[in-house]
């Protein structure tokens, strides 16, 4: 009886992993087929539409069908479903795997090289499950309501799903107002630690002065002072000054970074000097130099740096959990552990709102691919 | 005369411009100089002073006690024990981390159609926060509520074993920052020159051999790089593991960096938390040491 019941549960589990995995095929192939399209620009359109408006139609397809096995999940549209993911799934790893050049030029093919291919695809898509499977528990953990996800024996779909989640966690549970403050700080830190780091670099690129050397030696060591070392004496100062649960903070102490001062004065020694010179004939003094060519000239570092910085200070959690007392002082990150350590009921709620924290991240990442990855 | 006069006037407004640029440059300076000095600094050198006294449990006065205290607390359980989990999640975390993002780079480093799905996939992690892939693993292997708490791979990292619980903890860091790894390893197997992989093919390497003798030797250095930033990474978890465990079970889980952070709540603890965070200090000098001899060596090998 037992075995009985531990057979039919792992082929349960089974069955249930095996219908996200087809599901995820289903939508992720035609995706990378329109994605790959989308991309090669150079590519005559005639050819490209075709493949990026019937990829986007099979996205639509293998969407539907998931959310058929997974929300609608009676007995009979299980079957129309998988069936549909394991059409869109097939005819875009055809695409993938057939000819490399389909658009823009021709190359066939042998077998063996398309048998590799399709290997190389499905090593692919399973090592995407070990990044998206936790990415997917995540979302049907915050759709699903906590007491009714876990009566109904924890499976890998959403129950009774609460699409307001995402709206309740914004209003309710305030995460407006984390969300309002976590901008607030980033802003001031991203914008500041720019600015302070231009202005350093400058001076270590461009100007003679006294101990030059030592003062950068100073600086660069603050690399080996982290906040967790420092942690005690910074609180202790913060109190002191009266700035516990205030925006100064949580900001004054990142206003400036070594980081940054070492990577912009690496771009700005990437300048030649010689246009320093130029530009002093022709009347510029070291301020104009610096904002009319030499911050355009690296803004590509700039541009990098700034999103390091803006990522850095987003993501912070150690020091605004130390010097935030009162829930009104508290940031995305630090707002999520209430909703984690004590409060099982509102699991959802705690879990929509990590998911909010990810989003702002997540448009950074697929806007501006370039300067992240 | 004339031209005396002429070169001495020009010598003076040059010292005069001297003066001037350096006024500059430190008005430029000053800035990024006032927050090291204010947040870098002080605080250090109060962390120094404060390893050597004693504070009352309400917080009034302190009593010197000289560098006895150091030795005390370096050598008792609480510090060993920290250190000890820290080590150890460090080891959890950087080899099979490093491993995992290897994988994906070499498996993502192909011309094929879509690669860019996927390396926008492999990449993604890096949306997260170090709090929110807790959250995600919260989801996964949290004891009560976690989707895998009562599966056979569960035992591997269950969070109430007081064996296990640590490695619960790292794998939700292996997982967040596989996305980075990933990233810079991919930057680091581009940079490898195609011809040279073509001319071992001609050699008659195989894929492994290629792999093992070209392609690992000469991404060596962004692998050491790599190695430094994710050790550096793991001597500074904290909010994982408030998040999952909260030290629990049986203060298995409590790093240096936890420990410090719940001490300084405790007025009393004040100076064998600072003996503590120098101690934090020093394993951070010498990782950045070593970070530093990579990257001059790297220079070197550029050139």
């Amino acid at each position: 009886m037992e075995t009985e019941l531990f057979a039919a549960s792992v082929g349960a589990v089974g069955l249930g992993f095996g219908a996200v995995v087809l599901a995820f095929l289903g939508v992720a192939l035609p995706v990378a087929m329109a994605t790959d399209a989308w991309d090669r620009k150079d590519a005559p359109s005639e050819r490209r539409t075709p493949v990026i408006a019937i990829g986007a139609v099979l996205t639509l397809v293998g969407a539907i069908a998931a959310i058929n096995e997974f929300w609608l999940a009676t007995d009979n549209r299980w079957a129309v479903g998988f069936i549909a993911s394991a059409i869109t799934a097939t005819v875009g790893l055809a695409y993938l795997a057939t000819r490399q050049q389909l658009v823009g030029g021709v190359e066939p093919s042998s077998n063996a090289q398309i048998l590799s291919r399709l290997g190389t695809y499905a090593f692919l898509c399973l090592l995407s499950l070990l990044i998206l499977f936790p990415v997917w528990m995540t979302f049907i953990r915050a759709l699903s309501g906590p007491r009714a996800y876990i009566d109904a024996g924890q499976p890998l779909r959403w129950i009774e799903p609460e699409w307001d989640v995402f709206s309740r966690a914004w209003s309710q549970a305030d995460f407006s107002g984390r969300t309002l403050l976590s901008v607030a700080v980033t802003s001031v830190i991203t914008v500041g630690q720019v600015l302070t780091s231009v202005l350093a670099a400058y001076a270590f690129a461009f100007l003679r002065f006294p101990f030059k050397r030592v003062i950068f030696a100073l600086f660069m060591a603050t690399l080996m002072l982290p906040i967790e070392v420092t942690l005690v004496p910074n609180i202790l100062f913060v109190r002191d000054l009266g700035w516990l649960n205030s925006i100064q903070g949580l900001t004054v102490p990142f206003l400036a970074t070594a980081l940054g001062t070492f990577l912009i004065r690496q771009g700005f020694m990437g300048i030649p000097r010689d246009l320093l010179d130029a530009s002093q004939l022709d009347g510029y003094g070291h301020a104009s130099f610096l904002f009319r060519v030499a911050a355009p000239l690296t803004r590509p570092v700039i541009a990098s740096f700034t999103v390091i910085s803006f990522l850095g200070a987003w993501n912070q959690y150690l020091w605004p959990r130390a010097i935030t007392t009162e829930g009104d002082w508290n940031t995305i990150q630090i707002a999520l552990r209430s909703f984690v350590t004590s409060n099982p009921e509102a699991l959802n709620l705690g879990v929509a709102g990590a998911i909010l924290a990810a989003i702002p991240i997540l448009v950074l990442l697929l806007v501006d691919r370039k300067s992240v990855v | 005369m004339t031209a005396q006069l002429g070169s001495d006037v020009e010598g003076r407004t040059l010292a005069s411009g001297r003066v001037k640029e350096a006024f500059l440059a430190y008005g430029f300076l000053l800035p990024s100089a006032l927050v090291f000095a204010a947040f870098f600094f002080y605080p250090l050198g109060r962390l120094v002073w404060f390893s050597l006294n004693r504070q009352d449990r309400f917080g009034r006065g302190l009593t010197y006690e000289g560098f006895g205290q150091w030795g005390d607390v370096l050598s008792s359980t609480d510090f060993l024990d920290g250190l000890k989990h820290t080590l150890l999640f460090v080891l959890y975390t950087v080899p099979l981390g490093l491993v995992l993002g290897v994988l994906l780079a070499v498996a993502a480093n192909r011309k094929i159609r879509g690669i860019k799905f996927f390396h926008t996939v492999f990449s993604s992690t890096i949306a997260t926060s170090v709090a929110v892939a807790s959250v995600v693993f919260v989801v996964l292997i949290n004891p009560k509520v976690g989707y895998l708490a009562d599966t056979w791979v569960a035992q591997f990292f269950d969070l109430s074993d007081p064996d296990a619980a640590l490695r619960g903890v790292a794998l939700s860091s292996v997982w967040q920052n596989l996305g980075l790894t990933f990233i810079i390893v991919l930057a680091g197997l581009q940079a490898v020159p195609e011809e040279l992989m073509e001319a071992a093919k001609l050699d008659g390497y195989n894929s492994v051999q290629r792999f093992f003798r070209i392609t690992l030797p000469l991404i060596s250095p962004t692998l050491m790089f790599l190695v430094v930033v994710l050790v550096v990474f793991g001597f500074q978890a904290f909010a994982q593991v408030e998040l999952l465990t909260n030290g629990t079970p049986a203060g298995r889980t409590e790093t240096l960096v936890f420990k410090i952070f719940t001490d300084s709540q405790d007025p009393a603890k004040l100076g064998p938390s600072s003996v503590m965070a120098l101690g934090l200090f020093v394993l951070t000098v010498v990782v950045s040491a070593f970070q530093f001899i990579i990257l001059s060596r790297r220079v070197h090998y550029g050139n």
